[in-house]
């Protein structure tokens, strides 16, 4: 299916890094949150446009979603362009998006081919 | 080198005892379902990935190894399928949302029950008991 099958697993690679560093942070985040003596949550459902392929991409998508930065998805809308979260803290709704885009979106795109 | 594999498993150990304590403190102190739900699946994942690793940096043998990394495989696949699931299921039943204080983009997208599921449960239980005693009058002044 791709040409560069080296540089599909390179890309695999990163996006498990990348998993895991912000999965360690989300976690820190939510223990900070859980220990705070007086929760600060602004919590909001956002819309999140999506534009992958395949099913498999976007499940893995929300997947990553749900594991990471604040963030927990709820429902894939029926013509898969877009996917609803909740996000614990958010006072900026774009910036959770462009986030999300930059961090995994992206990187799952490359990796679909 | 046997010595310091015990104090990293013993570490680990630690850090995941604390990750999963702050998981309870938050499912118990969060407002809606929906933000107990983070807490339940980043913090609880987490904390249960660091006591397997320190499980089986302890234990060193292959068997309890790869019996280890695969059990946190399968948390890191069925927690969020099942985080997902919860929290779209308590929003389609009407759960409590009182933590929302942004914006709901789910509105109009998803159908939603006006009340939880409690309040419907005992809604239609006390009816039921109205209907009985009802028909329960109507056999006693027959006969």
């Amino acid at each position: 299916m791709s040409a560069r099958p080296l540089s599909r697993a390179y890309d695999v690679l990163m996006l498990t890094g990348v998993f895991f560093y912000e999965l360690a942070i989300s976690s820190v985040a939510v223990a900070r949150a859980a220990f705070a003596r007086t929760p600060q949550t602004n919590s909001a459902i956002i819309a999140v446009p999506v534009n992958l392929r395949t099913d498999f991409g976007i499940a893995v998508l929300a997947n990553l979603i749900t594991l990471t930065p604040g963030t927990c998805s709820l429902h894939v809308s029926e013509d898969k362009r877009t996917i609803y979260i909740h996000a614990l803290d958010a006072p900026d709704a774009d910036a959770i998006i462009a986030g999300i885009q930059s961090a995994f979106e992206d990187r799952i795109r490359r990796i679909e081919g | 080198m046997a010595t310091i594999l015990t104090l990293l498993a013993l570490l680990s150990k630690f850090v995941g005892v604390v990750f999963l304590f702050a998981a309870a403190l938050g499912v118990t102190r969060f407002k809606d379902t929906l933000q107990r739900m983070h807490a339940a699946t980043k913090a609880g994942t987490v904390g249960a990935i660091f006591v397997m690793l320190g499980v089986v940096l302890q234990l060193q043998r292959t068997d309890a190894t790869v019996v280890g990394l695969a059990a946190i495989a399968f948390l890191l696949i069925t927690i969020p399928v099942a985080g997902h699931l919860l929290a779209r299921a308590t929003y389609i039943s009407g759960g409590s949302i009182s933590g929302l204080a942004g914006d709901d983009a789910l509105k109009g997208v998803l159908p939603r029950e006006e009340r939880p599921l409690e309040e419907r449960i005992f809604a239609q239980l006390a009816s039921q008991a109205e209907e009985e005693r009802e028909v329960e009058g109507r056999r006693r002044r027959r006969g």
